[in-house]
């Protein structure tokens, strides 16, 4: 490893690992809490670019030894120091199965591995199932799809930029193993969104 | 800021971490809190720690709380509705000392309010956190001892045998007996324990505004009900589910449609009826001091 990759790798984690730690999570929750609503959250982290830094403070703030993640072949080509920053600073293991990851990284939803391959948990234990952190390159402009469900209050419109209908179907075919399946937080800018299993989704406007 | 709850040098107290859990303790419960918000009512099993109290005086609720909190957050921390009981004093002094937030008794002030079997008369809002103490959360334990077979029966929707025990209620006693730990099912989908609220409670759960997040520490297990989410009350169609009335106001603030603690006033039968939340209470009683403290007796 060159010099210039190990300062990467070792530094621009959380200033403040409580605080930080703890803001990054109140966001995450309230987001899987209100699903479809733009949580304002600034980033905290300089991961190597260009690693986007909302996915490496969440990262941050709920991964580490007991925890796996995936990162998209498509970031690792670009940010290759990626996967040993989020090994330093979190201590979390870097698995090359999307089916093995507790988190699932992509910097952009083109990126993002089939989401039947990843673990929706079982019958007995739907917790046992992955998390999808993905960057959009923003929250509106892209195909509309109404939500609805646990967190929302009758309905919310969602529209962001850079997913495919069939990418949609994807999340509508996941809400269809409810308990099981996998939960998504989406992140663009310096702002997030939830979108768990329970959120019924409509491809299409209100 | 400093990042622990540094103590004066003058006492020599230990120095904690931020809200007393270490960093890996807190993640690992965060983690279990956003699976318990994403299912809701399902019971994810996170790996409890001792806390500084014995099991059975909130160590669930408080670990849930350490993991939310943060330095900006107001605290109330209320048992049995009130915020001058033993266990809500010391778990709110814990977090003074432990985390340095401010606390209140104002419900409307608190951002996070852990509540031991109540929930508060005032109506909760969006930017509120509710966290419950829950004791057994398992709905069906008392009905199947069996956690291989309880995990089986929520993994199947199988709720036949709470239907039973509701029934075998009616059979015997003519109405559903229950009158605390009411269970519910969650977003169409998990029956749940709501901790050991009076039912009279029950409906303030449905739609709530407020995200609320129940711990049990000795059982291990965390769930949520987010915000906006359908919380209903088992019943049959002949027999509805049906909260506590009381024929008398509260006796200290006059206001009806609130849950009242019954107080022995003597041992000839003397007792009074009063609101079980004291922030509630003090709040709604008239302001000329001139309050009918409508104290009646049992007719003896």
């Amino acid at each position: 490893m060159t010099g210039a990759t190990q300062a990467d790798t070792y530094s621009g984690g959380f200033r403040q690992p409580v605080f930080d730690a703890q803001g990054v999570f109140r966001v995450a929750l309230d987001a899987l809490a209100r699903p479809g609503r733009i949580m304002p959250l600034a980033a905290r982290t300089k991961p190597p670019r260009p690693m986007p830094p909302l996915l490496a403070d969440i990262l941050s703030a709920l991964a580490d030894q007991d925890t796996s993640v995936f990162l998209c072949p498509a970031l690792l080509a670009k940010a290759p120091s990626a996967a040993g920053w989020v090994r330093f600073q979190t201590g979390a293991a870097n698995v090359k199965n999307p089916a093995e990851a507790d988190f699932v990284v992509a910097s952009h939803p083109e990126n993002l591995p089939p989401l039947s391959q990843l673990s929706p948990g079982t019958p007995d234990y739907p917790d046992r199932s992955a998390t999808v952190l993905v960057a959009v390159p923003g929250f509106d402009g892209g195909l509309p799809v109404t939500l609805s469900g646990p967190g929302i209050k009758d309905k919310i419109a969602f529209s962001p930029d850079g997913m495919s209908r069939g990418l949609w179907q994807q999340l509508v075919a996941n809400h269809a193993l409810y308990p099981r399946g996998i939960d998504v937080i989406f992140v663009a800018g310096e702002a997030v969104v939830g979108l768990p299993r329970s959120t019924r989704i409509e491809i299409g406007e209100v | 800021m400093n990042e622990t709850a540094a103590i004066d040098a003058k006492d020599a107290a230990p120095v904690y971490n931020f809200a007393y859990l270490d960093e890996q303790t807190k993640r690992m419960i965060r983690r279990a809190l956003l699976k318990a918000v994403a299912i809701p009512g399902y019971q994810v099993p996170f790996a409890s720690r001792e806390m500084p109290m014995p099991y059975g005086w909130g160590t669930g609720g408080v670990q849930v709380t350490a993991s939310v909190l943060g330095p900006d957050d107001v605290l109330k921390v209320i048992d049995q509705g009130a915020d001058d009981t033993t266990n809500a004093v010391a778990i709110r002094g814990f977090f003074e000392k432990t985390a340095r937030v401010a606390t209140t008794t104002v419900t409307e002030e608190a951002t996070v309010i852990q509540t031991r079997h109540r929930i508060p008369e005032t109506r909760l809002g969006a930017n509120q956190i509710l966290v419950y103490q829950v004791p057994i959360p398992e709905p069906l334990r008392y009905l199947e001892p069996r956690e291989v077979e309880t995990r089986k029966m929520h993994g199947l929707a199988e709720y036949g045998l709470m239907h039973v025990k509701l029934y075998e209620d009616i059979a015997k006693h003519g109405h559903i007996a229950a009158t605390y730990a009411y269970p519910v099912n969650v977003n169409g989908r998990y029956v749940m324990d709501p901790s050991p609220i009076p039912k009279f409670d029950n409906p303030k759960m449905d739609d709530c505004e407020a995200l609320q997040l129940f711990g049990a520490g000795r059982e291990k297990r965390i769930y949520a009900i987010p915000p906006h989410t359908s919380v209903v009350s088992l019943d049959f169609e002949d027999h509805p589910f049906k909260v506590q009335e009381f024929s008398e106001p509260c006796a200290l603030c006059g206001s009806r449609g609130v849950y009242l603690d019954e107080v022995i006033l003597d041992d000839r039968g003397g007792r009074m009826f009063v609101c079980s939340d004291t922030d509630y209470c003090e709040r709604h009683r008239p302001e000329d001091g001139t309050a009918p403290v409508a104290v009646w007796e049992e007719e003896r």
